[in-house]
């Protein structure tokens, strides 16, 4: 398993924090004080006056002392628990970038989770599944390699409820995609899938006549033309679509990336969709 | 390198054939593709055709070729030498049925057949044995050089039921097949030492000196003096007090032994001393029975001589008219009445037999034979003269001192006296004196004609003592063509003539354990019926167009009594079974497959052929 950029990953977990659960926090649901802005009695920091701020959130004190107006901000309350389900099924494994792009983002989640304060826990899904260790799940990162064909369809057991869930697949199943969610989000807080796919995968080349080997079980003489791509795609389409309806509401939803984008890419992916979003913590502190 | 089935080798013309499958078989460039059932399943090659391709040595390719040559090497039987070395034993077992004498010990055949079996297991499974049971028609109890275990499933349906024969047959069929394998070995197992073996043979006598009684001969008699039943019998060191009985045992016309009548009728003590004894039982009248059973009262060694049954010999009788036309018609008939089985009728119509002087003054039965007497125009001769050697009416005739005028001129005419000669007519001399012909037989369809050339009043044949042998014969022959038994009385495997009515065409003959068996006449309602193997009494049944219409119609008895069965005196035991040794040279015996040399290319071919379609299936990828 060739190790990932751990330099790389260090740096987006610098710049990037994990966007908590917006209902959660609305509702003012959480049982720890997060390092974001929240609604928790906590005093957080100041921030100067913007047209368009909460003028409850003004402190008048300041203003009356100082005739400046700022805004008094509170800690978040967040909830304690993450869980990262990582796919290492054959299929994950077609390439090395793609298990290597799958294990970095497991690294990122699960750090940005640590520091957040919550809990991450990994779970790692290829012949069965089995739990990482929580201080060490690194070393079993490290360790991981490509087996079996279940993936996502092992019997995951003592789930924490309430907890933040976040996928990490290719979601190339025969099974139904309800079937999985229901048995992964069962009691989650939220549920996403960062939906990992190769270009090859996205859009298979016109290859003529081939003896196409499935990694995870099968083999068949194909002929890849035009005609058969354009029913792989349709398939897949709805294959994808059917992630996204079931994922609908319950979190960031379906999360397309490209292997070949890289670690970069889909970390672009990650605050397009919301799961993440830039650390603004160190600008904003001097303001008060 | 010589082959059982040289066209086993066309199997090998399937290796190019699984060449060409294998060049031109379809092959893609691999490609790993993640879900494949994207692709759906009725996306599959569409490609028309296929092309040659370079060969490679697949493990699918090589298994094939390997079950190929198997087979070929299974259909053909390869094989350095058509004969292979191996000890071959040729076993000699007697089947006389003296071997069924039985002391404390056992039977006598019961001891040759552990012999027989002892010796077997010196060999060993390579070796052969050509087992071989003596009878006056030796029968190979196997084939020719089988493996030892085939010889001994022979050995142990050995059984001792022949009649006496001799040896000789049996010894020239074993000098016959040892010669054909160098080096046999020949080994003779009987209750006899026999004397006139080869030298280079061995024997194994196991026989048992035992006391015993046995019948050597019966007969039955009928005569002008009345009926009479003759019997023979042998003691041999048997001086235990025996009698010698006779049951009526006539079953009427069923073979069920439920009806069997066993009355005494007559016995007799037998002398208590060694030898020959004789015993004549007058029959009274009031027995009126067909078959007669004579029992030697008590037991002793060898039970299957001591008794025997006796059909009554029913003579066909022939009936006769004679012309009175005929000079000296009487002496005619004295000289008829002085055979027994002649009946001397005055009518024509149911005459088997006419003697006439003139047969167109007479509406002739269509079956019934003639004695004409026609004088010629001849000269006078007087005896002895030549006669056809063989004829059945002129054995033993004597016709020395004969006066014998109107003899016939042998001119090669047909007499013309007669008329409407019959196209299909032999006619042949039979007694003839230089160039005159004193007595011709013709033939004329179903019937015989015996012309006597005779003047009877001036000749001295019917005063002659050839005349009464004369008519014997003429009888004695006439009589051989009515229907009915030659024999009712026979040994095993004597055979046997019949003639059966000309409105049968075949017989249905059941044996005494119910053995049935057919025999179709020929064209003179004539049927030899052959030696029979086992004795007791034999029914026949009359059959026409395979339908029996006349059953037990007659019945004739088998025994097999003989001096050589009874006599155990001869018996002798040497018991050198152990000493009998089979090494040194093998002799060269024709090569058999062995069961391996089948099974083992036949399994390997199938394993071949399993691993081949294993193997194939797995690199066509078919989804499990």
């Amino acid at each position: 398993m060739p190790e990932w950029d751990h330099a790389a990953v260090a740096l987006a977990v610098k710049q990037l924090r994990l966007v908590s659960d917006p209902q959660r926090i609305r509702q003012g649901q959480g049982t720890r004080i997060g390092n974001g802005v929240g609604s928790s009695l906590e005093f957080h920091d100041y921030r100067s006056y913007v047209a368009g701020d909460d003028l409850r959130m003004v402190d008048w004190g300041v203003y009356a002392r100082s005739d400046q107006l700022v805004l008094r901000r509170h800690r978040q309350e967040v909830s304690p628990r993450v869980e990262i389900f990582v796919d290492h099924s054959l299929s994950m494994g077609i390439t090395d970038e793609k298990i290597m792009l799958t294990v970095s983002t497991a690294a990122l989640l699960a750090e940005l989770a640590s520091v957040d304060g919550s809990r991450p826990q990994i779970w790692l899904c290829g012949e069965q599944a089995r739990p990482c260790h929580s201080q060490h799940w690194a070393d079993d990162l490290r360790a991981l390699s490509c087996q079996g064909g279940h993936g996502l369809l092992a019997d995951v057991r003592d789930l924490h409820p309430g907890s933040e869930r976040f996928i990490i697949s290719d979601g190339l199943y025969n099974e139904p995609a309800a079937h999985i969610i229901r048995r992964l989000g069962s009691g989650a807080g939220c549920i996403s899938m960062v939906h990992i796919l190769s270009a090859e995968e996205q859009s298979p080349t016109v290859s003529g006549h081939i003896h196409a080997i499935d990694p995870e079980g099968g083999e068949r003489d194909l002929m890849i033309d035009q005609a058969s791509v354009d029913a792989y795609l349709t398939r897949l389409h709805r294959l994808q679509a059917s992630w996204q309806s079931v994922l609908q509401g319950r979190g960031a939803g379906l999360i397309h990336c490209t292997v070949e984008d890289g670690f970069d890419g889909m970390r672009q992916t990650l605050l397009r969709s919301g799961v993440v979003t830039t650390n603004t913590t160190n600008s904003a502190g001097s303001a008060a | 390198m010589n082959f059982g089935n040289i066209f086993g080798l066309w199997a090998l013309a399937i290796i190019p054939i699984i060449i060409g499958l294998h060049m031109f078989r379809r092959r893609y460039r691999a490609k790993k593709i993640n879900a494949l059932f994207l692709f759906g399943s009725d996306i599959h090659d569409q490609s028309s055709g296929r092309t040659r391709e370079r060969l490679r040595m697949s493990k699918s390719l090589l298994a094939e070729i390997f079950a190929v040559l198997a087979l070929t090497w299974f259909l053909s039987d390869p094989f350095w030498s058509s004969h292979q070395q191996a000890q071959h034993v040729i076993l000699i077992l007697d089947t006389h049925q003296r071997l069924q004498a039985t002391d404390d010990s056992g039977p006598t055949i019961e001891h040759l057949r552990t012999q027989a079996l002892a010796l077997s297991d010196q060999l060993s499974d390579h070796d052969r044995m050509t087992i071989i049971a003596s009878g006056r028609i030796p029968q190979l109890l196997t084939g020719s050089a089988v493996p030892v275990s085939e010889a001994r499933l022979a050995i142990e349906r050995w059984q001792a039921k022949q009649a006496y024969h001799s040896y000789h047959n049996t010894w020239r069929m074993a000098a016959d097949l040892g010669k054909a394998s160098a080096h046999a070995h020949i080994v003779f197992i009987s209750d006899h030492r026999a004397q006139d073996i080869p030298k280079k043979w061995q024997q194994i006598s196991s026989g048992q000196q035992l006391s015993n009684s046995g019948l050597i001969d019966a007969r039955w008699l009928s005569d002008k003096r009345g009926q009479r039943i003759f019997v023979r019998l042998l003691r041999s060191s048997d001086t235990s007090a025996r009698s010698l009985q006779l049951f009526n045992t006539d079953a009427g016309n069923t073979q069920n032994p439920e009806n069997i009548n066993n009355t005494l009728i007559a016995q007799q003590a037998i002398p208590q001393k060694d030898g020959f004894h004789n015993f004549v039982f007058p029959l009274p009248n009031s027995v009126t029975s067909q078959r007669i059973s004579v029992r030697i009262r008590g037991t002793d060694a060898l039970a299957s001589d001591d008794s025997s049954s006796l059909q009554k010999n029913n003579p066909r009788m022939v009936t006769v008219y004679v012309d009175p036309q005929i000079p000296d018609a009487d002496l005619i008939k004295r000289g008829l009445e002085s055979t027994e089985e002649v009946i001397l009728s005055d009518t024509l119509t149911t005459a088997q037999l006419c003697i006439l002087a003139d047969p167109t003054q007479h509406t002739i039965p269509a079956s019934c034979w003639q004695v004409v007497f026609r004088p010629g125009t001849g000269n006078s001769v007087i005896g002895p003269f030549l006669t056809r050697s063989g004829h059945p009416l002129l054995q033993d005739i004597d016709c020395t001192g004969t006066l014998w005028s109107g003899t016939l001129n042998n001119t090669n005419t047909v007499d013309t006296g007669t008329t409407a000669i019959a196209r299909n007519t032999q006619q042949h001399n039979l007694l003839l004196a230089g160039s005159q012909i004193l007595i011709s037989e013709q033939k004329i369809l179903n019937r015989i004609q015996i012309t006597m050339h005779i003047d009877l009043t001036s000749s001295s044949l019917l005063q002659h003592p050839a005349w009464p042998s004369l008519c014997a014969n003429l009888i004695d022959w006439r009589q051989s063509f009515l229907p009915g038994l030659t024999h009712r009385n026979l040994i095993l495997q004597q055979q046997n003539r019949l003639i059966i009515p000309s409105n049968a065409d075949a017989v249905l003959i059941t044996g005494p354990t119910g053995e049935k068996n057919t025999y179709y006449a020929d064209a003179d309602k004539s049927i030899l019926i052959p030696g029979q193997y086992q004795d007791g009494l034999y029914t026949i049944d009359l059959q026409k167009n395979a339908q029996t219409y006349s059953r037990h119609w007659q019945r004739f008895e088998v025994t097999s009594l003989h001096t050589q069965t009874t006599d155990l005196s001869q018996c002798t035991s040497s018991n050198n079974s152990s000493r009998l040794s089979f090494t040194g040279p093998s002799g060269s015996v024709q090569r058999i497959r062995s069961r391996s040399e089948h099974m083992i290319p036949l399994l390997l071919a199938l394993a071949a052929a399993l691993s081949a379609w294993f193997l194939y299936t797995r690199e066509q990828g078919v989804h499990r």
